[in-house]
């Protein structure tokens, strides 16, 4: 899976990429718009007192012309004098709100526009002299042909404040206006920018899914394979422990063949003495010759089928067995083994147990191994003291078998080891028996295990369940 | 050559045991069958004449164990083993224990029945020669304490006189004792009397009798 933990790697760091990146971008714009705003507040801050002034300067302006209206409509000079006052009182206010703009207005058009407004103020200052002098002495055509005059030159001076206004207003706007385009523009990149950076995100995202699913498939179909393999191989092996197992009691084959066939030999040469000797032979005595004959054959024949069974490479069939019976059997087939190794067979066998739900042939494997294997184990053991135990016995809802044996016993330490693959103690052991005899044993539904006997040598149980409780 | 000998058979495969007698039954023998090597031997047939027949790979005592017994009882019976794994150890120390001999199965009817006449032969030899031979010392042991010194020392090639002088009588006492044991031994001639303690392995013993005069 190391090739999965790269991806997975390779994901996290893609994503985190993406995500930095986005962050960067979106910071580095807001920054960026900071900025701008800062610029434009800076503007702002620069023109907005200007245009107050401004502002300010129309406001004295208006009321100075009102107040001037009004001092010329007045009739005496007693009547005149609070709207002389009042403009009075204006004009160093205007003066004030104009010198604060020169300062504010440096340079450029600002600048220009200033001095056009403080030459007008100065005309119009000149023209209002003027009327107040008239106004004084009471020369009404001269005061009305000046008031015109001051009139043109208070709307000139008017303009001026008012071009100032419109001139700062429209910085302002100007600055404003380039502000918002460069704020859609930014707004824009960034969203460009960030959908580009999902978009790549999620192709990403969609190569590396689909890659790292692509390799868990191909790994699953490589496990589905390997089990496969696996299974297979497990069938080859349990058959070649079974054929190995055919090396060892090849012994037994020959022998228990060889008794019918030897039988039938012997009957079959009597007959022919018997033909020989006489002239007229007795039919009654050869039809017992050949009934004889013929069922030494059967017997050979059984044997065959059986030995055949045992070595097949069939199928599990499970089926309700009889654990004595297949002691019996196993019994027979041992039989001449038994004999070689100068071993004597008890058998402890408890009558009427429950059947047990097993394949005949595999469990007859199995006890055959734990036989020869204890037979394997008195090697050691004098002659007459070789004796081996199968006992049956019901337990609840389970039937147990043991094969006990009074050999050397099974080291403390090597009591689950003997059930590894390839263990064996044996000179030319394969070591797979008891390892494919537990396998056996657990498909069958049950539970092999091996104890020490109290006294001398050592005990390999076996527990299956009965046939009414599997089912 | 049919005759009625006992033909001992032992396995413990009945159809064997059956087939067996019945062909050692035509051939003209007289088969009498068991199917264990102990109850052959409890049925005390280990000194009877005849042959045996025995199966080598049995449960309880196998065969090479019940030849082995047979030895240790002295039997002179012979032993016809049948094996049906051809085990060339186990037929190499048959034949050494001295079995009649060795044949595997499936046996040939006709192998057999020439094993068991052959056997036969060699039990009625052997029993022979052992008839032979008990009469042999029964007539020794009939002789007197001087006439069995006399003819130790005749045996040997001593002249009358030199046997007299040996012994310390005269030489015509000698010729007494000498025809007397002579008679009782029932030989004719010096040489077939040599002949004679020669078959019984006596000379040695007659020498070592002669040399201790107390001796019986």
């Amino acid at each position: 899976m190391f090739g999965t933990t790269t991806i997975v790697t390779r994901l996290k760091l893609g994503f985190a990429a993406v995500l930095v990146l986005l962050l960067a971008v979106s910071a580095a714009s807001l920054a960026r718009l900071a900025d701008m705003n800062d610029g434009v507040q800076a503007i702002v801050d620069t023109y907005h007192p200007q245009i107050v002034l401004a502002n300010e300067a129309m406001k004295l302006t208006i009321d100075n012309g009102r107040q001037l209206r009004s001092m010329l409509l007045a009739n005496s000079e007693t009547e005149r004098e609070p709207f002389r006052a009042a403009v009075q009182a204006n004009l160093p206010r205007i003066a004030t709100a104009l010198e604060a703009m020169d300062r504010m207005a440096p340079t450029g058009e600002s600048r220009r526009l200033y001095q056009e407004i403080t030459e007008k103020q100065r005309q119009l200052a000149g023209k209002y002299a003027r009327l107040n002098e008239l106004a004084r002495g009471e020369r009404q055509p001269a005061i009305t042909f000046l008031l015109t005059e001051f009139y043109t030159a208070n709307n000139a001076y008017w303009a001026a404040l008012e071009a100032m206004a419109d001139y700062q207003a429209g910085q302002v706007a100007i600055a404003s206006q380039s502000t918002h385009t460069a704020f859609l523009e930014t707004r824009r990149l960034i969203l460009a920018l960030a959908v580009e950076a999902i978009a790549a995100g999620l192709l990403i995202a969609y190569r590396i899914v689909n890659t790292v699913a692509q390799r868990l498939a191909r790994q699953e179909n490589r496990a589905a394979q390997a089990e496969q393999d696996a299974a297979q191989k497990r069938k080859e092996v349990t058959h070649l422990a079974r054929v190995a197992m055919l090396g060892e009691l090849s012994g037994a084959m020959a022998h228990e063949l060889n008794q019918p066939l030897t039988a039938m030999l012997i009957n079959a040469g009597a007959a022919q003495l018997f033909l020989s000797q006489r002239a007229d032979p007795s039919l009654d005595v050869l039809r017992d010759i050949m009934q004889d004959i013929v069922e030494e054959d059967r017997r050979a024949g059984d044997i065959i089928k059986h030995l055949r069974g045992l070595f097949g490479k069939s199928d599990i069939v499970r089926q309700p067995l009889a654990v004595n019976d297949l002691v019996f059997d196993v019994a027979r087939v041992l039989r001449n083994d038994l004999i070689n190794h100068s071993v004597t067979l008890h058998t402890d066998l408890t009558p009427d147990l429950p059947a047990v739900l097993a394949d005949r042939v595999q469990l007859q494997q199995v006890l055959i191994n734990l036989v020869l294997n204890a037979c394997d184990a008195m090697d050691g053991t004098a002659a007459q003291e070789r004796e081996i135990t199968v006992r049956t016995a019901g337990a609840g809802n389970t039937v147990l078998m043991t094969v006990s044996d009074c050999g050397s016993g099974i080291e403390p330490g090597d009591m689950e080891k003997i059930f590894d693959s390839f263990y064996t103690t044996k000179e030319r052991g394969m070591g797979l028996g008891l390892s494919i005899c537990r396998s056996i044993v657990g498909a069958n539904g049950g539970r092999l295990w091996a104890e020490n006997n109290p006294g001398r040598g050592a005990s390999f149980h076996f527990s299956l369940q009965n046939h009414a409780v599997q089912r | 050559m049919p005759s009625s000998a006992d033909v001992f058979l032992v396995d413990d495969q009945p159809a064997i045991l059956k087939a067996l007698a019945r062909l050692l039954d035509m051939a003209g023998y007289r088969p009498v069958a068991f199917d264990s090597a102990q109850a052959f031997l409890d049925s005390a047939s280990a000194s009877a004449p005849g042959c045996l027949v025995l199966d080598l790979a049995m449960p309880a005592m196998s065969g090479l164990a019940l030849q082995q017994e047979l030895h240790a009882r002295a039997s002179v019976l012979p032993v016809i083993f049948l094996t049906g794994q051809g085990d060339l150890h186990a037929g190499i120390q048959a034949m050494k224990d001295g079995a009649a001999d060795f044949l595997t199965k499936p046996v040939d009817s006709a192998a057999l029945l020439a094993a068991v006449a052959a056997a036969l032969e060699r039990n009625r030899l052997a029993l022979r020669e052992r008839a032979e031979l008990q009469a042999i010392r029964e007539r020794l042991a009939s002789l007197t304490c001087r006439e069995r010194e006399v003819l130790a020392l005749v045996a040997e090639g001593k002249l009358n006189k030199q046997v007299a002088c040996a012994l310390g009588t005269a030489e015509h006492t000698i010729k007494i004792h000498r025809g007397r044991a002579m008679a009782k031994m029932q030989v004719g001639s010096l040489a077939e009397l040599v002949r004679l303690m020669d078959r019984c392995d006596l000379l040695s013993d007659a020498a070592r009798a002669a040399q201790s005069p107390h001796r019986t």
